[in-house]
């Protein structure tokens, strides 16, 4: 029994557990934290490709990450990891492209090459820009409050951040006019800042979405926008709560309309 | 002129060449470089002028408020950004995709890309600004000495040549400016080598020349 079988146990329900086969016979596990937003992308790709996946909690707040066993599998402490089977792979990046070829929905890269540019420098938006802003978010609001109950925020870095963020979401916002999704299609762009803009909101910072009447649209929309895949899971229901942070609990994809 | 020259002796697909944006030494301007050899495309290299420093940890920079490197142009269309401009090469080039079609190599390339990003280049930052610390030395030895046993097994990082390959490489010819002694990982030696010739050649030297930081 490794780190993922402890943690991000399959359960005697998963599929394919009893040995009856199923439309996809792989059965993903990830390691992640519910405030980190390559583990909440690598959850919505695996509800939007129809991917059923059990998640754990990874407790980088006492850098389990840098710790054996993790280490063990994945050498340099990038997270979250996936495991399937043999298979083990971590960060975003790589998890994502790996759930994509595998899921059963159509590709979320688009084929057409200016449309597939036009995404990656938006995902380069996503992990550039928008990520380390919304990472002071994250541990002023969230982290720190949570490790330490006697912490004080600073309003100073809280400002910073959030005047920081407003141009990138003015482009963001600009990008959406005219557009269902971020390219037009939905791709993997959404997926990133689907999951940028819910810790944005959780973060008390709600103000700078419904500000941008169409970032609030593309947002709201996603909560009741059916998979990738066809099938009837909403990757926005996975998504983690304010109580569920606090919890450390993140949401497992669990398919069952096969 | 160096790799001005090198670039623009080519002119085999298509009528419009491609123009590059970019700043010397810059990792994310030779990972583009290097791709562009790898898939037989002529750039029109320009080197900007900038009084910031280099940034070697993200896939792109700002030298204002309004001009990214690198940056491409071609056929009415503009991209910055590693990410972007590397997809569109990668198309617009010669052979077959460098996207591995196997969903497990797919993983390991990324993989790899994202070691590059979150490890690589900030050690690598330090190393060509002078301010390694012995943590970050000893942090680059594990990546070469991890690289350098993959490649003992791999002809490319993940097997077939990917988009890790010309990934790793521009940290491989930033940190060989730098000084790093790369004989110990006689593997990647042999990979760089490999490599150069799938290119044409080896990247002209004075385009990784370090600008002042």
């Amino acid at each position: 029994m490794d780190i993922f079988d402890k943690q991000a146990p399959m359960g005697t329900e998963a599929y394919g557990s009893a040995g009856d086969m199923k439309k996809t016979q792989y059965m993903l596990q990830l390691l992640g934290t519910p405030w980190d937003t390559n583990t909440l992308k690598c959850i919505i790709a695996a509800a939007e490709q129809g991917m059923e996946m059990h998640s754990g909690y990874l407790d980088v707040l006492n850098d389990e990450q840098n710790k054996e066993p993790y280490r063990s599998i994945f050498e340099f402490g990038t997270y979250p990891g996936l495991k399937e089977a043999d298979y083990n792979v971590a960060g975003a990046t790589g998890i994502l492209a790996f759930i994509n070829a595998r899921g059963l929905g159509y590709s979320l890269a688009p084929k057409n090459v200016t449309e597939a540019a036009t995404q990656d420098f938006w995902v380069d938006i996503a992990v550039t820009e928008a990520t380390p802003y919304l990472n002071v978010l994250i541990q002023e609001k969230i982290i720190q409050p949570m490790v330490d109950s006697t912490y004080s925020v600073s309003n100073k870095a809280i400002d910073k951040a959030r005047s920081d963020l407003a141009s990138i979401l003015n482009a963001l916002e600009n990008q959406l006019t005219g557009n269902q999704y971020i390219i037009g299609n939905y791709t993997f762009a959404d997926v990133h800042w689907t999951a940028i803009i819910h810790l944005l909101i959780l973060t008390d910072n709600s103000d700078l979405v419904e500000q941008r009447p169409q970032i609030n649209r593309w947002y709201t929309s996603l909560a009741t926008r059916k998979s990738n895949s066809g099938q009837s899971i909403i990757s926005f229901s996975l998504l983690p709560t304010i109580q569920d942070i606090k919890n450390k609990k993140i949401s497992s994809v669990i398919i069952n309309d096969f | 002129m160096g790799i001005f020259s090198f670039f623009s002796r080519k002119k085999d697909k298509g009528t419009l060449e491609i123009e590059l944006l970019g700043i010397s030494g810059h990792i994310a301007t030779l990972k583009c470089l290097i791709l562009a050899k790898i898939k037989g495309l002529s750039l029109r290299t320009t080197l900007a002028s900038y009084d910031v420093g280099v940034d070697q940890i993200n896939s792109y920079q700002y030298l204002d408020s309004s001009k990214i490197v690198p940056t491409i142009k071609h056929d009415g269309y503009t991209f910055s950004g590693t990410a972007a401009i590397l997809t569109y090469l990668d198309v617009r080039g010669k052979g077959t995709s460098l996207t591995p079609r196997k969903a497990r190599i797919l993983g390991q390339q990324n993989y790899w890309v994202d070691i590059c990003y979150q490890v690589l280049g900030p050690v690598t930052q330090a190393i060509t600004t002078g301010n390694a610390s012995n943590d970050d030395k000893n942090l680059l030895n594990k990546i070469l000495t991890s690289l350098n046993n993959l490649l003992a097994e791999n002809e490319y990082i993940v097997g077939p040549m990917t988009f890790a390959d010309p990934h790793v490489a521009a940290y491989y010819y930033a940190l060989n400016c730098s000084g790093i002694d790369m004989i110990q990982y006689p593997k990647i030696s042999e990979w760089i080598k490999r490599l150069e010739n799938d290119m044409g050649g080896p990247l002209n030297i004075e385009y990784l020349l370090m600008e002042p930081t």
